[in-house]
């Protein structure tokens, strides 16, 4: 996987979830699309693992091999959340630069 | 088998039964390279320190720590060496309990349980070992004892110790979930 900033596997999937359901192969195509990490899969199905246990998503009806998932309340309410301490840190950030 | 199916094999019973059939879709439809065969394997792992109980763990890497001793023990017999072997196996007894009370609150009696149980798994690999060696041994004395008496009685004194140490590891255990509970933080893997 490629680090960097926001390369957290588990809001990475969230936010590929906030877009509607997926299964895990289509997350990891949607994640490597916009945030350019390639997440290896059992990195990839760890996160969804804790995701799940944590009721922050839910799995759906099976199709063939792929089951979907999608966000629940909460899961949205927690993606809510880090996506603004994110903008709160890196508005700071750059304001500070803007001092250098 | 293929090796697509032995890294699937990797994972615990528990987690293949729920989310095994997924993997394995995702598998198929990706080029297998080195990369990903290690982050299957060490996310395999991850998940055994997750789902499987803490003597089961605990006791693998004992025997692996005792056998490795063993094989070590055929180049040196400092006693610096023997100290490391005995607080390293008793530190892997201890969080054997540690582990158990901190994860399911257990009580005290079953965290000195899983210690007990990760000392005979651990010991279970230098007691085939033993096997394997007294037919040669059988002349062996030491105090007028045989060597199957000085093998019992390592084995009650391990016993005893692990014991012991599960009983402190508890109460060790106990103490992290105590603060852990005050953190109210959500479990990690």
């Amino acid at each position: 996987m490629t680090a960097g900033p926001g390369a957290d596997p588990e809001l990475l999937i969230l936010s590929s979830l906030a877009g509607g359901p997926k299964h895990g192969y289509a997350i990891m195509q949607e994640i490597a699309a916009f945030a350019g990490v390639e997440l290896g899969p059992g990195t990839l199905y760890t996160a969804i693992t804790r995701l799940v246990d944590e009721g922050w998503i839910e799995p759906l009806e099976a199709s063939a091999r792929q089951r979907p998932y999608r966000l629940t309340p909460g899961g949205l309410d927690h993606l809510r959340g880090q996506l603004e301490k994110m903008r709160q840190l890196a508005s700071f950030g750059l304001r500070r630069l803007r001092t250098v | 088998m293929t090796l697509r199916n032995l890294l699937l094999r990797a994972y615990p019973r528990s987690w293949r039964d729920e989310y095994g059939e997924e993997l394995a879709g995702i598998l198929a439809q990706k080029r297998l390279t080195f990369g990903a065969a290690a982050d299957v394997l060490v996310n395999a792992l991850r998940q055994h320190f997750h789902r499987d109980a803490p003597w089961k763990i605990c006791g693998a890497g004992l025997a692996l720590w005792f056998l490795m001793y063993r094989l070590a023990a055929l180049f040196s017999h400092s006693r610096t060496f023997l100290l490391w072997y005995w607080s390293a196996g008793l530190l892997i007894v201890l969080a054997a309990g540690a582990w158990t009370a901190a994860r399911s609150k257990a009580g005290i009696l079953a965290a000195a349980a899983a210690s007990a149980k990760a000392a005979v798994i651990g010991q279970a690999g230098v007691v085939v070992l033993y096997l394997l060696v007294l037919p040669w041994e059988s002349a062996y004395s030491f105090q007028g004892r045989g060597i199957y008496y000085w093998a019992l009685y390592t084995l009650a004194i391990n016993l005893a110790l692990s014991v012991v140490f599960g009983f402190a590891g508890a109460l060790l255990g106990r103490s992290i979930a105590r603060f852990r509970g005050s953190m109210d933080q959500p479990t990690r893997y």
